[in-house]
């Protein structure tokens, strides 16, 4: 349901633009840094999608993001996020109060968004790239 | 390109000689705990004249830099051989070559220009990297921001600097346009986002050593040399050298 907060065991993802990810193909902190009128950082909840697998889930997002006209790039990538690391992350180095709350957009219906911190606040976005292992990052488009 | 070699017989108004100042130099680097070369602070170049004894008194008490205007001079030189001989491919240059390189960043007026530049001083890695990602925001995608062009011509003119020696950093576009480099290693986490009146951001953010560690963080703004200064600590030296942030 819309304004859910998301599970500490759960997991969300975040679409990583080319100009945000590395030669080695790992996202960068800039990738999770906030734009500055923005209030959260938008990524998909994957156990939205009941009964699925990650794998799975992160196909139903790139599908959401066609239909919303959102064009991903194939030197893109999915950074896989933990709440549970996540929340650590922010609630030890930020004052602000730290919750992902479920945002359903019309297309979109997995949409969340990370809230507790500011675009100013670069050095939470290096440890949460710092989050983010060889294994959590998936391609753009779907392996056949 | 190359530096003009420092004479043996140079001396400073302190009265030391070149290996006196070479000594100083190698103690200011292993203060400031990295092995990449950068102006040394000021702070420590009068912490390390107290160390040799040529100062006596209240480290505390404030004193005028100007006063050791040769010794950081001497330092730089030294540092800018060092460099040289650390990575041939960076050019050294001479003062002159120096200002000429920041004269010629300073008016380009195009993108091209500035990547041939980084280019031509043996920056080709990062050359190559800005030069895919301006490609990549001149295709218009609504959701990826263009690249600022002022910073970029910041970011050129800190990798142009004689007296930096950085390890390559990966290099990204921030959500406002601006250039951001970054570098990662499993002890600490550093960025420097270039905005274009000519200020840095920075931020540094140490590993946890254990799960009960408080981390090290450091973020803030100022001058390129200031945020560079800030940042240095968190920057990588490589995992084995026992770096850890103050």
């Amino acid at each position: 349901m819309e304004h859910d907060l998301i599970e500490d065991e759960h997991h969300v993802s975040r679409y990583c633009s080319p100009i945000t990810v590395d030669r080695n193909g790992r996202p960068m902190a800039t990738a999770f840094a906030l734009r500055n009128e923005k209030e959260s950082l938008s990524v998909n909840w994957i156990e939205y999608f009941k009964g699925l697998s990650t794998e799975q889930a992160i196909d139903r997002i790139r599908d959401a993001f066609r239909k919303k006209n959102y064009q991903t790039r194939p030197n893109g990538r999915f950074a896989l996020l933990k709440v549970y690391e996540v929340k650590t992350v922010i609630s030890d180095l930020s004052p602000s109060p730290f919750k992902i709350e479920h945002l359903p957009e019309g297309n979109d219906p997995s949409h969340s968004g990370i809230f507790g911190y500011t675009a100013s606040d670069e050095f939470i976005s290096l440890a949460i790239k710092d989050l983010v292992r060889v294994e959590d990052v998936y391609p753009t488009e779907s392996p056949e | 390109m190359r530096h003009s070699e420092i004479s043996d017989r140079t001396t400073t108004s302190l009265g030391g000689d070149l290996n006196l100042i070479i000594q100083i130099a190698k103690q200011i680097h292993r203060k400031e705990l990295f092995s990449v070369l950068v102006p040394p602070r000021d702070e420590s170049v009068i912490e390390v004249l107290f160390a040799f004894g040529f100062l006596e008194g209240s480290i505390s008490e404030t004193r005028n830099i100007e006063e050791f205007h040769d010794v950081i001079t001497l330092i730089r030189e030294w540092s800018s051989q060092q460099i040289s001989s650390i990575n041939p491919n960076i050019a050294t240059n001479s003062s002159e070559d120096q200002v000429d390189l920041i004269t010629q960043i300073s008016d380009a007026i195009n993108y091209e220009e500035i990547f041939s530049i980084l280019n031509h001083v043996g920056h080709r890695g990062i050359a190559e990297r800005l030069k895919y990602l301006h490609a990549i925001t001149l295709d218009h995608d609504p959701e990826d921001p263009a690249m600022d062009f002022q910073s970029l011509r910041e970011l050129a003119l800190l990798f142009v600097r004689n007296d930096v020696l950085l390890p390559d950093p990966e290099i990204g576009i921030s959500p406002d346009g601006f250039l951001q480099v970054e570098w990662s290693s499993n002890k600490a986490s550093a960025l420097m986002k270039f905005l274009p009146d000519g200020s840095v951001r920075f931020a540094g953010i140490s590993s946890p050593l254990s799960s009960n560690e408080k981390r090290q963080t450091i973020q803030g703004s100022g001058s390129t040399e200031f945020a560079l200064q800030s940042a240095i600590p968190f920057i990588i030296n490589g995992p084995e050298d026992g770096t850890r942030p103050d």
